[in-house]
């Protein structure tokens, strides 16, 4: 019948960290070809709209400074020898710029930063929590997250001094002199700089590949004292480590001498035996699979409530509304249904795994989980598997294994894949409480099929991915300021985009709150609204009630939240380049996300290289 | 002049500025060998004085100090976004995450005991329920206390801490829902217990329970007593060391905190719990006996305790008795001086009282209507002799300023008084008292023992072994309550009027009568108020009615009557403020032979 795989021993461990390995996604990755289909539309006019807009706007400045025919002549031709320039572009040019650039980034020290990120790591078991649940997940979140904002500051500096330095020094002259194209100086200085900050992430990638890795590699020893004869096992033993970073393991083992431990923070060993009766030995090999990268294949989930019909899930009253419930020991259930379930894919049987959230209104029994059971289900017609019975484990990750086949109460032998999936490879699983008055908690992604493993190299290197692309952004818009703007200005510009761009969504929503009041979801106001409540140390829920003041203070709010919100849909949403949950989490990055993000970075950096130039063009004009 | 020459006058004025700067913080010296020391300067001194440098205050974090200096004073910021992103992580049940943010804000601010106490709390009592399995639960409930108990290496002498140690020692490990299976996992955590070795003296002969294991009450007991010898050996007041030593008394602070009578209420406390932790768990031995006759003790010396009140003088909870005694011999010293006043005052009280009063006073008490109840009591109240009634009447000047003298000190020994009753109920004190007396009886003994087992033959079918252990639990429950008849007052009471249920229960199995002269019909009477009164003189027969007490849950073993205890709202609630306006003369007199 159905064969249950335990990562774990039947006896929970006592008195040590628990283990609490799955990941949240409050929304799951479009397909790439999907997202582009439906970004394309809104991208490209995007690009447009921005690329007209900052026509104008040069058109605006010339215009200004050499009346309106003139400056409509002046910007007219600047745009179109852009184009043509673009077209004429050398790349050897373009290299030679970017090694200029890159020298003068050696010049400026940036190495320093590479040092400084040497220090971090050096001192960072000072800052790190050591008694951890999760180790691993804290020291990948932990390296990814202070690279990411030493690099972003460390290229933030470097980009917008440059070029304003240059022009200032006049030093500018000893280029432009030459036959060097407005484009060329933009895009070298661009390259330059990601190549020497490129080559800052590799190093810093490398180093916090082995930080981490070294940091979580670990041993333990056996005292063969603590052997005793298995409970589970037939002729078996089992025992547990000594203790070692702040945890141990309990383990059996077979007659054959060969065990696994029990899942701590997020890792497990081998366990081997040597030598025989007495003079057995057990060795512990390395920890694995606390730094992973699992494939999950996620399925669509519904609910049935009480009656088995379809029906919303049951809040029970978390303030975070992430995951649904259902009751227990009634028709209720949620069902997910996967895709792709086929003998060809799975040939020996499926591996699912799944994590839920436990509500009891009544003790029950303490010492026990509360019971619950899967059941296989056709989607098309009424087959479904016997239930297959467990005992919930909260905040970790459990696990099944379905054989591909298995003999029913009645004798007769059932191919899971025949009797249960449709012709397009779909089949529901059906998870229900069996307690009566308690409840079951799932989101989406708590129930996934396991398909496979990454490489976890790899998918840290996907995480430095991000940063790249969020480097290669900065870099982009510093350089782009840095064309018009004298370089603190820039730095301001620059850093107001990013701490932006960090916020788009929160800005986005605030300005709609502002516009439409009656309808908020953040209470309290635009800025001047909030300074005012600040003062006045006044609750955000409380009206504000100040006569005529209030209107004109909302109106001029408005104005602001207009510009900001303006802004926001400019700037690109950085929030959105952020892999660590991934990576940290031990699931592999998808390709749909990281295509996502480097097709976003590319098109942002195209946008505003253009801007660059055009802006280093007018200036150019304006001097 | 030009811009050089401001310059020039700007570094003047810095050089100018850092000599009295330097000369104020000059460092102190330790003593050298001929004796001499320096006290360094104003700010050295200040420190000293306020124990307020950071080596005074714990110990000292290289990880802490780099962040503080690192954050270039936006330490305030930092802690503020840090707690929003821990409040979220706890919303969105990131545990991991949660605890490295808490670390993060403990090493902004190490010495800020609130955020040790509230966080801690946090952990120990908010996340750890978030869990299903009470391993899990357990392990966070330890995580909280592992958490405060590092705020306390930051900040050694806070009594504050020390306390909350104690207390989820104690209440969290030994209160829960869960305390069953808490308690025998505390037994077993090794870990834990190498961990609380550290930090514990002598831990291994002072901590040990039953089963020659580590008990969390004892834990709980050796926490209060280091939080106690912080406060007795003035290092620290109980409001809070840093709180105390800067405020220096000042009025509005300083009944911030803990009130003085629960803090010293600690330790006894502790061990009153594990005393009644044993019974629960069915150990009835000599060990049982002396963990009561400790508790008892270490009780007695709290009630020895000089303990301040909210009106800045102190009492013992023990003096109640000797001052009510003093009360009455002074009131009849007074009554002695002018021989027939206090009977003369009376007299002319009542002379003054209307109609309506005295016909109250008259009627018998249970045909009192509601109007006369309240003046009956508005009349008694009249008819009360203060002192000052006393001093008031006599002529002569040299009796009357001895009256006075008199008066003046019976009011007093009553304020006494009247606090000690107050501080008693606070913390239940006369109950405890009573409960650890009777407990080291033989009679208790015998009478939780046999009702223990009686209920776990009951429960295993030996139907007549577990009728002859309700009987013999039954005879010395009768002499606990002859002799201590107060106790059958108490809502505790009713575990042995239902464990009287599940006998009755028994006997209908057994086809017996429920017997005529059964013992306790006092003590069942008085809590059932007649709606259970399973021996009728018509002779009893078990229907179907009593067959609820069969499926009543599980089985319970009566324990002595339980009174709330410092645990409960009523228990933590500051002492009262009196009134303040109280003048001699409204103090009445107690009823007096004289």
């Amino acid at each position: 019948m159905f064969r249950r795989v335990k990562l774990a021993r039947a006896e929970e461990p006592r008195s040590q960290p628990i283990s609490e390995n799955f990941m949240v996604v409050e929304e799951l990755p479009l397909p790439f070809s999907e997202w582009l289909v439906q970004s394309s539309r809104y991208g490209l006019a995007a690009v447009a709209v921005f690329l007209i807009g900052s026509l104008f706007f040069s058109y605006l400045v010339t215009a200004f400074r050499y009346g309106a025919s003139e400056g409509f002549y002046l910007t007219a031709k600047v745009m179109f020898r852009g184009v043509g320039e673009f077209f004429q572009i050398s790349p050897r040019r373009i290299i030679a710029m970017a090694g200029l650039a890159f020298k003068e980034a050696v010049r400026r020290r940036v190495l320093v930063s590479f040092a400084v990120f040497i220090a971090i790591l050096l001192f960072a078991g000072w800052f790190l929590d050591t008694e951890s649940t999760q180790p691993g997940q804290l020291y990948i979140s932990f390296v990814l997250t202070s690279t990411n904002f030493l690099v972003l500051a460390l290229v933030l500096l470097l980009s917008v001094f440059s070029l304003p330095t240059d022009i200032k020094q006049k030093t500018i002259y000893t280029v432009v002199t030459k036959p060097v194209r407005a484009w060329e100086v933009v895009l070298g200085r661009i390259t330059g700089f990601c190549a020497i900050g490129t080559l800052i992430l590799l190093a810093m990638g490398v180093f916090s590949y082995w930080f981490v890795v070294r940091g979580l590699a670990h041993n333990h020893v056996v005292n063969t004292d603590d052997i005793r004869p298995s409970e589970l096992i037939e002729g078996g033993v089992e025992g547990a480590t000594l203790k070692n970073r702040n945890h141990f393991h309990s383990f059996p083992v077979d007659t054959n001498g060969q065990g696994k431990t029990d899942m701590r923070m997020g890792h497990w060993h081998e366990v081997g035996r040597q030598g025989e009766g007495e003079n057995a030995s057990y060795q512990v090999g390395r920890a694995r699979d606390g730094l992973a990268a699992r494939i999950p294949e996620y399925g669509k989930l519904r609910f049935l409530d009480r009656t088995g019909a379809l029906a919303e899930p049951i809040s029970v009253g978390y303030e975070w509304t992430y995951r649904g419930y259902f009751e227990g020991g009634t028709l209720a259930a949620a069902i997910w249904r996967l895709e792709g379930i086929t003998p060809e894919n799975f040939p020996d049987g499926l591996e699912i795994f799944w994590s839920i959230s436990v509500f009891r209104t009544h003790k029950g029994d303490i010492e026990k989980g509360v019971s619950g059971s899967w059941t296989l289900a056709h989607p098309e017609n009424d087959n479904q598997s016997p239930p297959i019975p467990f005992e919930s484990k909260e905040f970790s990750l459990d696990s099944l294994y379905i054989e591909r086949e298995f003999e029913l109460a009645t004798g007769e032998t059932i191919d899971i894949f025949k009797e249960y999936a449709d012709d397009k490879g779909r089949m529901d699983f059906i998870l229900r409480c069996d307690d009566r008055g308690q409840y079951f908690g799932v989101a989406q992604a708590d129930f996934y099929q396991h398909v496979g493993d990454r490489n976890f190299a790899w998918n840290f290197a996907k995480g430095y991915l991000s940063i790249w692309i969020q480097m290669t952004l900065v870099i982009g818009m510093g350089v782009m300021f840095s064309t018009f703007l004298s370089a603190p200005v820039a730095l301001l510009a620059t850093l107001g985009s990013v701490v932006m761009g960090f916020f788009t969504s929160h800005v986005k929503e605030l300005a709609l709150s502002v516009f439409n009041p009656e309808n908020s979801t953040i209470d309290g106001g635009g800025p001047i609204e909030s300074l005012i409540r600040l003062v006045n140390q006044m609750n955000v829920s409380v009206d504000l009630d100040l006569g005529f003041a209030t209107a004109v203070i909302q109106a001029l709010d408005a104005v602001i939240m207009a510009f900001m919100w303006a802004v926001a849909v400019m700037v690109p949403d950085f929030s959105r380049f952020d892999m660590v949950g991934y990576v940290a989490e031990g699931f592999n990055v998808p390709a749909d996300v990281w295509c996502q993000q480097l097709v976003v970075g590319l098109a942002y950096s195209f946008v505003v290289t253009c801007l660059g130039y055009f802006l280093l063009r007018t200036r150019e004009i304006a001097a | 002049m030009n811009s050089f020459q401001w310059k020039v006058l700007y570094i003047a004025l810095m050089a100018v500025l850092l000599l009295p700067i330097s000369y104020i913080s000059r460092p102190s010296t330790p003593p050298r060998k001929d004796g001499e020391s320096n006290p360094g300067g104003l700010l050295a001194q200040k420190r000293a004085q306020y124990n307020l440098a950071q080596a005074n205050l714990g110990e000292i974090d290289p990880a802490s100090e780099t962040m503080k200096l690192a954050l270039l004073g936006m330490r305030g910021v930092a802690a503020n976004i840090l707690w929003t992103k821990a409040n979220h992580y706890k919303k969105t049940e990131d545990w991991p995450k949660m605890m490295a943010t808490l670390e993060q804000i403990t090493n902004l601010q190490p010495n800020f005991i609130s955020v040790w106490q509230f966080q801690g709390w946090n952990v120990s009592y908010n996340v750890s329920v978030e869990f299903d399995n009470y391993l899990h639960r357990y392990f966070w409930v330890k995580r909280g206390i592992r958490f405060l108990i590092e705020g306390t290496r930051y900040n050694r002498d806070e009594p504050r801490l020390l306390w909350d140690v104690a207390w989820f020692f104690g209440q969290k490990i030994g209160r829960a829902d869960e305390h069953k299976q808490f308690r025998e996992e505390f037994r077993k955590d090794e870990d834990f217990h190498d961990f609380i070795r550290d930090h514990v003296i002598d831990f291994d002969n002072k901590s040990i329970g039953p089963f020659n294991k580590p008990d969390n009450w004892r834990v709980s007991h050796q926490w209060y007593l280091i939080a106690q010898e912080t406060v007795d050996s003035g290092r620290a007041n109980m409001r809070g060391r840093s709180l105390q030593s800067m405020i220096e008394e000042k009025p509005h602070e300083r009944n911030k905190g803990k009130s003085p009578v629960l803090f010293h209420s600690g330790p006894g406390m502790a061990l009153i719990n594990y005393s009644a932790a044993l019974a629960d768990e069915g150990i009835f031995d000599e060990f049982s006996e002396s963990a009561w006759a400790e508790a008892g003790a270490v009780w007695q010396s709290f009630g020895n305790r000089e303990i301040r009140t909210s009106r800045d003088f102190y009492i013992r909870l023990n003096e109640e008795e000797a001052l009510e005694a003093e009360v009455i011999e002074l009131t009849q010293q007074l009554g002695t001086l002018q021989p027939g006043l206090m009977e003369e005052i009376k007299l002319k009280k009542q002379q003054s009282l209307s109609e309506e009063m005295i016909l109250a006073l008259e009627t018998p008490v249970d045909q009192v209507t509601e109007e006369q109840a309240q003046l009956h009591a508005e009349a008694a109240r009249l008819l009360m002799v203060s002192p000052a009634d006393i001093v008031e009447q006599i002529k002569d000047d040299a009796t009357r300023s001895k009256a006075r003298w008199l008066a003046e000190t019976i009011n007093d020994k009553m304020t006494h008084a009247t606090f000690v009753k107050q501080y008693r109920n606070i913390v239940n004190f006369d109950y405890w008292r009573t409960r650890c007396t009777v407990e080291q009886s033989e009679d208790s003994n015998q009478a939780k023992k046999h009702l223990y087992q009686a209920d776990n033959d009951h429960r295993e079918g030996r139907l007549l072994q577990a009728q002859r252990n309700y009987e013999i639990a039954w005879d010395a429950w009768a002499n606990i309550y002859d002799k201590y008849p107060q106790l059958q007052e108490d809502v505790g009471t009713e575990d042995v009027v239902s464990a009287v249920k599940r006998y009755d229960n028994l006997l209908g199995q057994l086809d017996q009568e429920f017997p005529a002269d059964f013992k306790l019909k006092r003590v069942v009477d008085f809590h059932e108020r007649g709606r259970y009164r399973p021996w009728e003189e018509t002779g009893h027969t078990h229907s179907s009615d009593h067959s609820s007490s069969s499926s009543e849950g599980p089985v319970l073993t009566p324990s002595l009557p339980v009174a709330p205890d410092e645990g409960t709202e009523q228990g933590k609630q500051e002492a009262p403020e009196d009134t303040g306006n109280k003048s001699s003369a409204d103090t009445a007199i107690p009823a007096t032979d004289g």
